[in-house]
């Protein structure tokens, strides 16, 4: 047989290739079947990577503002009486709009007011920050009842307090203020304002407010404390990096200053996360359909035992057999994928019209996830198809009589 | 329909020779389905192997058609051992020395009449030429269908399905054609037709086995070959 093993040769790659084409066309419910699951996949994929981009370009724009704005100082140990005497000096900085320090004080229970009568209620734990002169510039408080802690409060050290609205609401406190008081560390503080917007350090609307010249006075002890300094647009990394020195100019090592990320940086940052979050929902989405081939393409090789074993009659090998199914696989996926693309891409067009957003749309993903499909599709046919080349064909032929 | 002798002839006029085959599958149960057979058949003949359901029939028709291989023994197809052929070997003479019918016509749906035809030209060549159309045609004009080359294969009568497998049988010239129950689907006057058929081809110089149950079909061989419970029980030369 010597003739014969020098002429073995199979089937040509265009020959599988029509043949394939040929199979898929003439099975249209199998065919559908197999799409469908793996176009279902790809409609996913190609939706999620769409929504997301366009929705993150929303995003962006939005938070953008404050973090681009915003230099924060800590410097090591707590050491809080570098920080106070930098306010001024920051503020004088070009580019700087306001600083003052934030310090974290200990946790006081504060008898709460009865609502109806205005006895004394049950204590309520409220967490105490003091404050430089111009916090309410430098952290933008806003949204006020009452008034904000001016500078005179400040210069006189007097007793008095502003509360975030939340605290507000849990120590019972309503209208008019000026005459309400609380007990800090056994002071009896009024409450001249309450505030509901603190844009830059959100847990303040959770918490008591008071003059940083009467908390000295009173000796309370601090438990943390960071400079917030307020800049334009554009210059926080250039106050950043002048921050050690000016807090601390004989060991500026000492200090640390964060500015935020760059736009760009942050924009790549946040496209980092959700991309690999998007990659993930996508190889699944993916792998999902891939799975559905391989299993319509499994029970399609019991369905065409008679029609793989004639073919072996004929003269097939194994070989051409496998490539068969490999190839029909390749196809499928490859349709899919497409089908799927296109469907994805019309979903974020619904979805960005519906939401007001310009859509961000790159024709080249319909392409990459078709390309993709289509190798997930022959992969996901290599276990059908070893099951395709090892039928004997004369079992096959007596088994379809 | 100018059909010539594709394969040389053997200097002794034998087709097929079968020495001491033996044939056991393993099971679950292990069962002999040939034993220690030996078996001549002449060229340009008709032979019919008959004989009861699991006497070894469609066994011993697979490995002539090299579809299946023997546990022990020789097999020789014109000159050609398959014994030690492996399954590339194999592919490579069914696809240019032999032709199949069996007892279902396995015309592919998705095809007409003249592509599944063309298909065993396309497994010949390892690619699609031009001239396989023509042949096709041609092929089906030898068995009085070429008005339906066109036709949806699942608009055929059974009769015409297996003449239909006579043409791709005979398309690429083989030297053997090998029938497994050809008839088994058809009634009477469609296998009439079809044996009719049968000695039409033989006229272009091919060998011809059937295995069969069928009376009609072993009244039509030159030799008749019967088989029993894995063994050849007798063989008589009919005609000739």
């Amino acid at each position: 047989m010597a003739e014969g093993k020098r002429r073995a040769v199979g089937l040509s790659f265009a020959t599988t290739l029509r043949e394939a084409i040929v199979s898929i066309a003439a099975n249209p419910v199998h065919t559908g079947l197999s799409v469908a699951g793996m176009a279902l996949g790809a409609a996913t994929a190609i939706a999620a990577i769409g929504v997301s981009a366009t929705s993150q370009s929303q995003v962006d724009s939005v938070f953008d503002v404050y973090a681009q704005t915003q230099v924060t100082v800590v410097a090591d140990d707590g050491d809080g009486p570098l920080l106070a005497p930098s306010e001024a000096v920051f503020e004088e900085l070009p580019g700087v709009v306001a600083a003052t320090t934030v310090a974290r004080l200990q946790e006081f229970a504060v008898p709460g007011q009865s609502r109806s009568s205005g006895d004394p209620g049950s204590n309520v734990n409220v967490t105490v920050y003091a404050i430089g002169p111009s916090a309410v510039d430098a952290l933008e408080l806003g949204d006020w009842t009452g008034r904000p802690i001016d500078v005179g409060f400040h210069e006189r050290g007097d007793a008095v307090a502003v509360v975030g609205a939340g605290v507000a609401h849990d120590l019972g406190l309503s209208p008019p203020y000026g005459e309400t008081t609380v007990q800090i560390a056994g002071e009896e503080v009024t409450v001249i304002g309450v505030f509901a917007f603190s844009p830059r350090e959100r847990q303040l609307t959770q918490a008591v407010l008071v003059p940083r010249s009467w908390s000295d006075r009173q000796g309370l002890a601090v438990t943390a404390q960071q400079l917030i300094v307020r800049v334009d647009v554009g210059a926080a990394d250039v106050i950043a990096r002048r921050a050690p020195g000016i807090v601390d100019p004989f060991e500026p090592e000492r200090v640390t200053a964060a500015a935020p990320p760059t736009a760009d940086a942050l924009r790549a940052q946040v496209a980092t996360k959700v991309g690999v979050l998007v990659f993930v929902m996508a190889a699944g989405a993916l792998l999902v359909g891939s799975i559905g081939i391989s299993n319509t393409a499994l029970v399609g090789v019991l369905r065409r035992t008679g029609e793989f074993s004639l073919r072996r009659a004929l003269g097939a090998t194994p070989r051409d057999i496998a490539r068969l199914v490999i190839v029909e696989g390749a196809i499928l996926g490859f349709l899919s994928g497409l089908l799927g693309g296109v469907t994805g891409m019309l979903v974020v067009v619904g979805v960005s019209w519906v939401a007001g957003w310009t859509p961000l749309l790159e024709m080249g993903w319909v392409g990459i996830v078709a390309i993709g499909a289509s190798v997930l599709g022959a992969l996901f046919s290599a276990y059908p198809a070893r099951r395709a080349s090892a039928l004997e064909p004369a079992t096959g032929l007596r088994q379809i009589q | 329909m100018a059909i010539t002798l594709p394969f040389r002839d053997g200097v002794d006029g034998v087709s097929v020779l079968l020495e001491d085959v033996t044939k056991r599958y393993s099971g679950p149960p292990p069962v002999t389905a040939l034993s220690e057979i030996r078996l001549r058949v002449d060229r340009h003949r008709h032979t019919v192997i008959t004989g009861p359901s699991g006497s070894g029939k469609s066994t011993l028709v697979n490995i002539i058609g090299a579809l299946d291989v023997v546990t022990s023994g020789r097999v020789s197809i014109d000159n050609n051992d398959l014994t030690e052929a492996d399954e590339r070997e194999r592919a490579w003479f069914r696809r240019t020395k032999l032709g199949f019918v069996f007892q279902s016509s396995h015309l592919l749906p998705d095809r007409s009449v003249v592509e599944n035809v063309e298909l065993a030209l396309v497994f010949r060549d390892g690619r699609a030429k031009p001239g396989h159309r023509s042949k096709a045609r041609e092929a089906l004009a030898a068995v009085g269908l070429d008005s339906r080359w066109s036709a949806d294969t699942r608009h055929l009568s059974g009769g015409e399905g297996q003449r239909v497998a006579i043409a791709r049988a005979l398309v690429k010239q083989p030297s053997l054609i090998i029938m497994d129950e050809p008839t088994g689907n058809l009634d009477s006057h469609s296998a009439e037709r079809m044996l009719a058929l049968v000695r039409d081809v033989m006229s272009f110089g091919i060998t011809v086995i059937t295995a069969t149950h069928d009376p009609i079909v072993r009244a039509a061989g030159d030799t008749v070959i019967t088989m029993r419970d894995g063994r050849v029980e007798s063989g008589q030369a009919i005609r000739g």
